[in-house]
């Protein structure tokens, strides 16, 4: 399929909810996204307690390509491709650590962890002393930046700063990464692994999707705490004209475990307090799902952080991390530890279901041609929601079911993909045409 | 098999084989889908782990995978209790991941074994795993690693107090990890 922004418009009319699955399959749309949102779009590398001394490096991606974040000796962090200048080898192939050089493992260029290129085999002998190392570094990123620990970069020089991307979602952003005045650590230990299906599946689920929670989930959640069986629990959902989402359970217990017993009770029911004075009653309470367009999400409340990398059309990676207070006395990060590691993850009770629906839509969708064909309705919700909302900014579902944030996703997508130029919109208050 | 009550600490044929009976029978629990059956062959201070592996140049590498290491994500890192929540979550009916049920074959090798360091008169034993997980119309999965047991003496059999899992994955290759190991 060429693709043409009118026939990207038709696929995706997010203003009546009705979608074409073509946008999870088809190759060219994929390659499209690459260049277009992965290319364009702010993307999350790492929090800053991953990498917090200087030669500490991890690898990442940005879409389809490996990056390498790196600490420098001035504190500061940057971002590269890792792709020798060379031959386009890839010049670190450990996931993490801590470096003085990496040198292409192909014919031994080697780069500081600057991304300068600091020295070539046979420099005098074969390239008679002529090259410019200066002109050959890695291939930085166009911007990086981070917010309140959280590090972005872009590979588009023309993006908006940061935080005008991020928008509203800031407000949201904060009650987790800045819940606390001792603020979050990144655990160690992520958990990869691999979905035969499309990112934006999994993006758009944790961007608003708690109605498949008692259904998906209904041996865990459900089995943690069977009232979530009978009926929807209170609650809403917000979507930012950035295409950000997030569910907003309205569950006054600073708790919320998985659990009864929870022996971080009496650590969480401390810490709510300090929050609450930190962010304001209202903000303390938000917890959910949420997704940071495209493709940073996590569950907020219950310190799990992630990435989803697009590896093709129908596969992409999940990357997930816990994240605590950083102040946390250690066996309060070890329950945490342990009680994410139940839940979340490859083998999750959790996250097990998840795993069986992703992978099933994308063999549908790999192997029909009917299946592809047929709309899917992405209607729960529509007309009811608000842009003038008394206590939260965004566009606000005010129930906790809905499909407002996959709308607003998909508007947003929409944009990126069928815009020339960096697809810049009113952060705020963009009020709805029809209404 | 005799009929001793106690199990002689001389490593040794008879040992050997009563060791490598005792999985292949737990293979058996598990790819019959008798959970909690399989459950009971562990002991209840059990420390189920399977730790992340990583992909690091060797000098920065730990040297023992399978050491504890603090505070760190992992794939299962599990006490009796936890288990038990898996096992019943398994059994419910309404986890889709594994229900229908998968066709799976856990393969068993490279039984070693040693004394017990750490405890008195329990074994330490490596058996190197193979599972092929078949799924629904045409999923196929297959894990290797290998298996780091703490074996106690318990009547005529074993009950298993620790197993550490090195999983020979980086990322994990498959949508999800609902075996047991």
């Amino acid at each position: 399929m060429a693709i043409n922004p009118d026939e990207l418009r038709e696929l995706v009319d997010w203003e009546h909810g009705i979608i074409s699955p073509e946008i999870f399959i088809d190759d060219a749309i994929y390659r499209e996204e690459l260049n277009k949102v992965f290319g364009r779009a702010w993307l999350f590398l790492a929090h800053d307690s991953m990498i917090p001394n200087p030669g500490d490096f991890l690898n990442t991606y940005m879409g389809g390509d490996p990056v390498i974040v790196a600490r420098q000796s001035d504190g500061g962090v940057r971002a590269y491709l890792n792709a020798c200048r060379h031959r386009g080898m890839k010049v670190c192939r450990a996931e993490d650590g801590n470096a003085k050089a990496f040198v292409c493992t192909y014919h031994g260029w080697a780069y500081n962890t600057a991304g300068e290129l600091i020295s070539v085999p046979s420099y005098e002998d074969a390239y008679h002393g002529e090259l410019d190392l200066s002109q050959w570094g890695l291939v930085r990123v166009a911007q990086i930046d981070s917010y309140k620990g959280l590090i972005f970069a872009t590979f588009d020089k023309t993006a908006p700063p940061l935080i005008d991307y991020l928008g509203d979602a800031v407000y949201y952003i904060d009650t987790w990464a800045d819940r606390t005045p001792g603020g979050i650590q990144v655990l160690p230990g992520a958990i990869k692994w691999t979905i035969e299906g499309n990112w934006k599946i999994a993006a758009e689920q944790f961007a608003g999707d708690g109605y498949h929670a008692p259904v998906t989930h209904a041996s865990s959640l459900g089995a943690f705490n069977p009232a979530v069986l009978k009926q929807m629990p209170p609650g809403r959902q917000y979507v930012s004209r950035q295409g950000h989402g997030q569910s907003i359970a309205d569950n006054a217990d600073p708790n919320l475990s998985r659990f009864a017993d929870d022996p971080l009770y009496d650590y969480k029911q401390e810490k709510d307090a300090q929050a609450r004075a930190h962010l304001g009653e209202d903000r303390a309470l938000i917890r959910g799902n949420f997704t940071v367009f495209p493709n940073m999400s996590g569950l907020s409340g219950l310190a799990n952080l992630r990435i989803w990398h697009p590896k093709g059309p129908n596969k992409f990676e999940i990357w997930s991390w816990t994240v605590v207070d950083a102040d946390a006395p250690d066996e309060v990060k070890k329950e945490q530890q342990l009680s994410s590691t139940l839940t979340e993850g490859a083998a999750g009770m959790v996250e097990v279901d998840d795993g069986e629906n992703w992978n099933l839509m994308g063999q549908l969708l790999e192997r029909g041609y009917q299946t592809r064909k047929m709309a899917w309705n992405y209607q729960m919700g529509l007309g009811h929601e608000t842009d003038q909302d008394e206590k939260y900014p965004g566009r606000i579902n005010a129930t906790l079911y809905g499909e407002t944030p996959q709308r607003g996703f998909y508007r947003r997508w929409l944009d990126f993909m069928t815009s020339d130029k960096w697809p810049v919109v009113d952060a705020m208050h963009e009020t709805r045409e029809e209404s | 098999m005799t009929e001793t009550a106690e199990l002689p600490l001389t490593i040794g044929y008879e040992l050997q084989y009563r060791v490598e009976q005792f999985y292949y029978s737990e293979a058996e629990l598990l790819d019959e889908w008798k959970y909690q059956t399989w459950l009971e062959l562990f002991a209840h201070d059990l420390h189920y782990r399977l730790p992340v592996r990583h992909n690091r140049l060797r000098r920065q590498r730990s040297v023992d995978e399978t050491a504890p290491r603090g505070i760190e994500m992992a794939h299962f890192d599990d006490t009796y209790e936890t288990m038990a929540h898996r096992v019943a979550q398994r059994e419910s009916g309404t986890n889709w991941a594994e229900d229908p049920p998968s066709r799976t074959r856990h393969m068993i090798t490279n039984v070693r074994i040693e004394p017990c360091a750490e405890e008195r008169g329990a074994l330490s034993v490596r058996s190197i795993f193979f599972i092929y997980r078949n799924r629904l119309e045409c999923e196929v999965d297959t894990w290797a690693g290998e298996r780091f047991d703490r074996l106690r003496p318990a009547g005529n059999s074993f009950l298993i107090a620790r197993r550490v899992i090195l999983l020979d994955q980086n990322v994990v290759l498959s949508k999800n990890l609902s075996v047991f190991f």
